[in-house]
């Protein structure tokens, strides 16, 4: 058999995505693999796809647990019903139970963290491991956008597991980034597949403003110029919130929003509501997005600036996954820079949080914190997750230090991030202001040459937001409305013949 | 006040009447598993409100004590800092209540352990079912939580009948149970479902359709699932289906005790005494007394006559009554003999129970 007969039996397509087949038969040689493939263009078919020809486990390592659950549960919606996700999340019996039987699963997600649980890596030595996937590669760079201190551990962990076929994936790393990928993971020449990050099918338009009302305006005007469904990103929780019932009460129809301190299960049903074409629009955070896998998302508009051109390009690679004509448009206002700016300030611990919990880690000795002091902790220095984690990690990395000296340090290296970060947003400023072409732009800053010129490019290239609204493909939006009464919807919920019903109910 | 959930921390406020700090009714309503907890709830008659809302924050609780405070409904106790309602907030309270009162079915001590799983559980099960009968096998599951899931495959893999059959089933009787309720109620809940092409609609998605207050939604339903799970304990072989889904959940008995307090309950079966279990244990004398209290308020059978005489415990029945206070302390003045203890007090209040 053939690969494309392979694709079209276990994934029901015809042809390859670009970069898709380069990546599959690289690893079908044997040969470790580095793979920058855009946003939306297919990638966890990379590493599903060579699981079905060398029938063995594939490991693949994701850094959110909501995004590992979503491929999972796309994987189990094809069919595929030997993949487990390992997390925190699961009981102490589940996991004990999952890790037993660890070599019947074909697919294994494993959230980073769980690599350091000795028990697992002892399971782990001994499996068959076909391929070792290491997705969002870039979080392992602290150049990267999205730098976790937990990746860092994998470079070890692979030379544990005996150097297994090693894919890393990522959708966004800068030269820099995709070296220090390969030097974390201690891949030697590792073939590089690197696809454009170039989403030809999505045009680039900004938009200027001189008052927050004027950007609000516009907002409503857009949103009612075009009938696909769109994602409105926002910078804060409340401003997600506070728009989209500002524009509900001005009669925008199927929109709502999205955001992290939703529970579990509301947050499940937008997403799911959205994906299903009941709901049009979605003004969300940044936590909307990773694993959604909707093709038909027309636009994406950006209400806040976004954390830099990584984060802007995952963003708005979540319009036009089916390669239709899509739109990104961001709606800037003078002054719009300090909130990105504030936010990452933020991300890091201040020197006071360094210095206060630095002292409390060295009095009880870093790896004797039990899950109270981390809680006590966290609360009494406000500390988030990542910044607790950020401390953590270097508190250990330095172990061997004084004291004194190991706070210095962290405080050293808050500072440089520190300016990494504004360093980054600054360049994204730039690319609002930028005069020529912003898809050369963009490229330019992932060392990318355009090859071939957009007919619908930006709108420095002449693009008109209006008459793109109008050529935008159209959509059906799904969605069944509620039956009359509470009974027949009940009745059409769970028997479904609406006509038996009525003559009951009436 | 600006929503329903302001009105349940005023009513709260009301009933604890300056005698705990705003952080004890966080507890409640997240339905903080402590001895101290189960006791409050108990005391002050906020049984049903234990654990109805397990994902609130301290800072959501502190923004609406604020926005009482300044909105004059509440006041600070001078002497410990502790809040009061005042007589504009009682006024506006009673009008609310009227309006919006909580369910009746509403039980959070006896089910807060069993709603979530039963609900998640129904819903998934539903979903499954939906899509199975009109032959689409393929769907993302509404809920993710894994045990779930393995909850649902299992059961369909052990149910072999007729898919069909058991929607029908799951029709029948859920009808059966909703046409008890409420419209408002019946609406909600068949509104929450998610089925064949039509995802469930959130909270705040049914109040603006039904222009009702997000967190009214939310009691509303969880009246309607305490309702569901109340019909299964006391008749559960009318609805063999719905039942079904529920029957091993953990949680089930009517006592729900802390770990640490099974294991004082299992020494005082022993016949050990307070003193020897504080010993064995290497815990402190008063922590081995709130258990007992705990228990006490736990199960109704419990009998507190080993740790007192019959003549004290009437002797605190009788300072409660006149004293019309929970405050221990109050109620030791009045008793006005160094042979009682705090201890015992509690132990009389835990049985004297609600209704006093």
């Amino acid at each position: 058999m053939n690969l494309e007969d392979i694709l079209l039996k276990q994934f029901g397509f015809n042809t390859f995505r670009p970069g898709q087949k380069e990546v599959i038969e690289s690893l079908l040689r044997g040969k470790d693999t580095l793979a920058m493939l855009p946003t939306g263009s297919g990638k966890s078919l990379c590493y599903q796809f060579p699981a079905y020809v060398l029938k063995k486990s594939v490991l693949i390592v994701s850094p959110l647990l909501s995004l590992m659950q979503d491929q999972a549960e796309q994987l189990k919606m094809r069919g595929e019903k030997s993949v487990i996700t390992l997390n925190s999340f699961l009981t102490y019996e589940k996991k004990r139970e999952a890790i037993e039987h660890l070599d019947s699963y074909r697919f294994i997600y494993l959230s980073p963290e769980m690599l350091a649980i000795p028990r697992i890596i002892e399971r782990l030595q001994k499996l068959e491991i076909g391929l070792f996937v290491i997705d969002e590669a870039h979080c392992i760079s602290q150049w990267g956008y999205d730098f976790r201190t937990d990746y860092l551990n994998l470079g070890n962990v692979r030379s544990i597991l005996n150097n297994p076929l090693t894919l890393a994936l990522t959708a966004t790393a800068t030269k820099t980034v995709q070296t220090d990928i390969k030097d974390k993971l201690k891949l030697e020449q590792p073939k590089e597949v690197i696809t454009s990050v170039d989403r030809s099918n999505i045009a680039y338009m900004v938009e200027e403003f001189s008052s927050y009302d004027e950007k609000l305006k516009r907002l409503m005007q857009l949103v009612n110029s075009f009938d696909g469904a769109a994602i409105i990103y926002f910078s804060s929780k409340k401003a997600a919130e506070s728009v989209a019932t500002f524009l509900q009460e001005n009669g925008v129809k199927n929109i709502d929003y999205y955001h992290g301190g939703m529970e579990q299960e509301q947050r499940m049903l937008i997403q799911q509501q959205f994906l299903r074409g009941q709901l049009r629009i979605i003004c969300a955070t940044s936590a909307f997005g990773m694993g959604v896998n909707k093709n038909n998302v027309r636009v994406v508009i950006h209400f806040h600036l976004p954390q830099g051109m990584e984060a802007y390009l995952q963003e708005i690679g979540r319009a036009g996954r089916d390669g239709l004509q899509s739109v990104a448009i961001l709606l800037y206002c003078d002054g719009d820079e300090g909130l990105p700016l504030h936010l990452v300030e933020q991300q890091l611990p201040t020197n006071y949080q360094i210095e206060q919990t630095c002292a409390s880690l060295h009095e009880v000795g870093i790896w004797n914190i039990e899950p109270k002091l981390e809680i006590d902790l966290r609360e009494m220095y406000t500390l988030t997750d990542v910044q607790w984690r950020w401390i953590t990690h270097y508190v250990k990395e330095f172990e061997q230090e004084e004291p004194l000296l190991i706070t210095e340090k962290l405080k050293q290296i808050a500072q440089t991030r520190r300016v990494e970060n504004q360093t980054k947003l600054e360049r994204f400023f730039r690319w609002i202001a930028v005069e020529d072409c912003r898809r050369e732009n963009i490229l330019s800053y992932f060392d990318v040459m355009l090859t071939e010129k957009n007919q619908t490019c930006c709108d420095r290239c002449g693009v008109v937001t209006e008459e793109l609204l109008e050529i935008l493909p159209h959509d059906e939006q799904a969605g069944r409305a509620l039956k009359k009464t509470w009974k027949q919807e009940l009745a059409a919920i769970l028997i479904g013949e609406a006509k038996n019903i009525e003559e009951q109910t009436s | 006040m600006q929503n329903y959930f302001d009105m349940i921390v005023l009513d709260c406020i009301r009933i604890i009447n300056g005698e705990r700090s705003v952080y004890a009714i966080l507890h409640m309503l997240k339905g903080k598993k402590s001895s101290q907890t189960i006791q409050d709830v108990h005391l002050f008659g906020l049984t049903k409100l234990l654990g109805t809302l397990p994902d609130l924050t301290r800072r959501q609780l502190e923004i609406t004590v604020d926005h009482l405070l300044q909105s004059g409904l509440i006041s600070t106790l001078p002497q410990n800092g502790y809040y009061m309602i005042t007589s504009i907030g009682q006024e506006l309270l009673k009008q609310h209540l009227d309006k919006y009162p909580f369910p009746e079915t509403l039980n959070g001590f006896r089910f807060q352990n069993r709603t979530q799983t039963y609900w998640s559980r129904l819903s998934l099960l539903i979903q499954t079912i939906s899509h199975i009968i009109h032959k689409q096998n393929r769907f993302y599951p509404i809920q993710r939580n894994f045990q779930t899931q393995t909850w649902v495959k299992r059961y369909l893999a052990l149910n072999r009948q007729n898919r069909a059959e058991i929607g029908r089933h799951l029709f029948d009787e859920l009808s059966m149970l909703l046409e008890k309720r409420p419209e408002k109620e019946r609406d909600i809940f068949v509104k929450r479902l998610t089925g064949i092409d039509r995802i469930g609609s959130t909270y705040s998605q049914i109040a603006k359709e039904l222009d009702d207050d997000e967190w009214h939604v939310r009691y509303l339903f969880l009246g309607t699932i305490h309702f569901m799970l109340q019909k299964m304990d006391d008749t559960s072989g009318e609805y063999p289906y719905l039942n079904s889904v529920g029957k091993d959940i953990q949680g089930n008995s009517h006592i729900q005790l802390t770990n640490s307090t099974q294991m004082t309950l299992k020494y005082l079966k022993a016949g050990k005494s307070l003193e020897e279990i504080s010993y064995i244990r290497k815990l402190k004398r008063s922590t081995i007394e709130d258990h007992i209290v705990e228990l006490a308020y736990s199960d109704p059978q419990f009998n507190i006559s080993r740790f007192m005489t019959p003549k004290i415990a009437e002797e605190i029945r009788v300072a409660s009554k006149t004293s019309r206070t929970k405050q221990l302390r109050a109620i030791k003045e009045i008793v006005d003999n160094s042979e009682i203890s705090y201890f015992q007090i509690r132990l009389v209040l835990a049985k004297v129970g609600d209704d006093s």
